[in-house]
């Protein structure tokens, strides 16, 4: 943690007194001159940009609370066309006793667990089952496997 | 950190200095050691100050720290390298909701998305489950206006 002699900028460092002049949350995605970082809605991740104009359009968001399916080594193996591992019947993984608060207890929060991806077989994406399916059908970020 | 647990639960019901001196010693914590004790400190911390129903000026000045502290710890380098990811989004959720000051939520809200933008908690799946919770919270806070 920063210390607050040594940053000079430690008075926007208090949620409270960091200038809370309205600036509408609009602004953020699209500035009004350019910024040199990427504006969520122009993500080069489409499921970000999908959930991105669902928040600023009021629309009910699509997105899962697994975050296991947004990681880089989920994407790597749906390229290679590997099937992720089954998950384990035996012994649910996931919840520990030493961090009882590291799983979503109340079931409002996101969850990411290693090895376990709920849902994220589907249809495996070199099936002609796959190819024949509309491009309108598929999840945003499968689109790039179709095409 | 449990046995800690363990004797605050006890003494939660009404603040004596006792608990006073838990508390700091717990503040310490989250300025002195690594990412995942701090972020275990601050979720104790958390559920303290929501069980602790008087509204007084102690009640006031713990909560303001906490929020202080949550604040500062969104600017810190090692969360995007951290394994917890979930859990700490998890616990910038339950804060949120928690909050009853509507001004420091805003804040909170508009620091997050900046800090979403910038890419800064590490890989994708920080930014899309970062933009689930945003969704979850525009459900649950109707005040919040994205626009």
């Amino acid at each position: 943690m920063i210390l607050e002699s040594e940053n000079p900028n430690s008075h926007m460092l208090h949620p409270c007194h960091c200038g809370n002049w309205y600036v509408p949350l609009m602004s953020l995605c699209r500035p009004l001159k350019p910024l040199p970082q990427t504006p969520l809605l122009h993500h080069y991740h489409p499921s970000i940009s999908l959930h991105a104009h669902q928040l600023l359009s009021s629309e009910p968001l699509t997105a899962s609370a697994d975050l296991s399916l947004n990681t880089l080594s989920h994407f790597l193996d749906r390229f290679v066309y590997k099937n992720p591992k089954k998950p384990s019947n035996a012994k649910p993984k996931g919840a520990s006793i030493m961090q009882p608060a590291a799983g979503a207890s109340d079931g409002t929060g996101v969850k990411l667990m290693k090895g376990e991806i709920l849902g994220g077989a589907g249809v495996p994406v070199n099936e002609e089952k796959f190819w024949r399916r509309r491009v309108e059908d598929i999840p945003v970020d499968q689109v790039y496997l179709r095409v | 950190m449990s046995i800690i647990v363990f004797v605050i639960y006890d003494t939660s019901e009404f603040i004596t200095s006792s608990l006073n001196k838990h508390i700091d010693t717990l503040f310490l914590i989250t300025h002195t050691s690594t990412f995942n004790i701090s972020l275990q400190a601050l979720l104790l911390i958390q559920q303290i100050s929501s069980s602790l129903s008087s509204p007084s000026s102690l009640t006031s000045s713990i909560t303001d720290r906490y929020y202080r502290t949550l604040y500062a710890s969104l600017h810190d380098p090692r969360l995007a390298a951290s394994s917890k990811q979930a859990m700490y989004l998890n616990l910038l959720f339950k804060s949120l909701k928690a909050d009853r000051d509507i001004g420091r939520v805003k804040a909170f809200v508009r620091r997050f998305v900046q800090i979403l933008v910038s890419g800064g908690g590490g890989g994708t799946e920080f930014v899309a489950g970062g933009l689930y919770l945003l969704g979850e919270a525009r459900a649950s806070l109707p005040m919040l206006d994205f626009c």
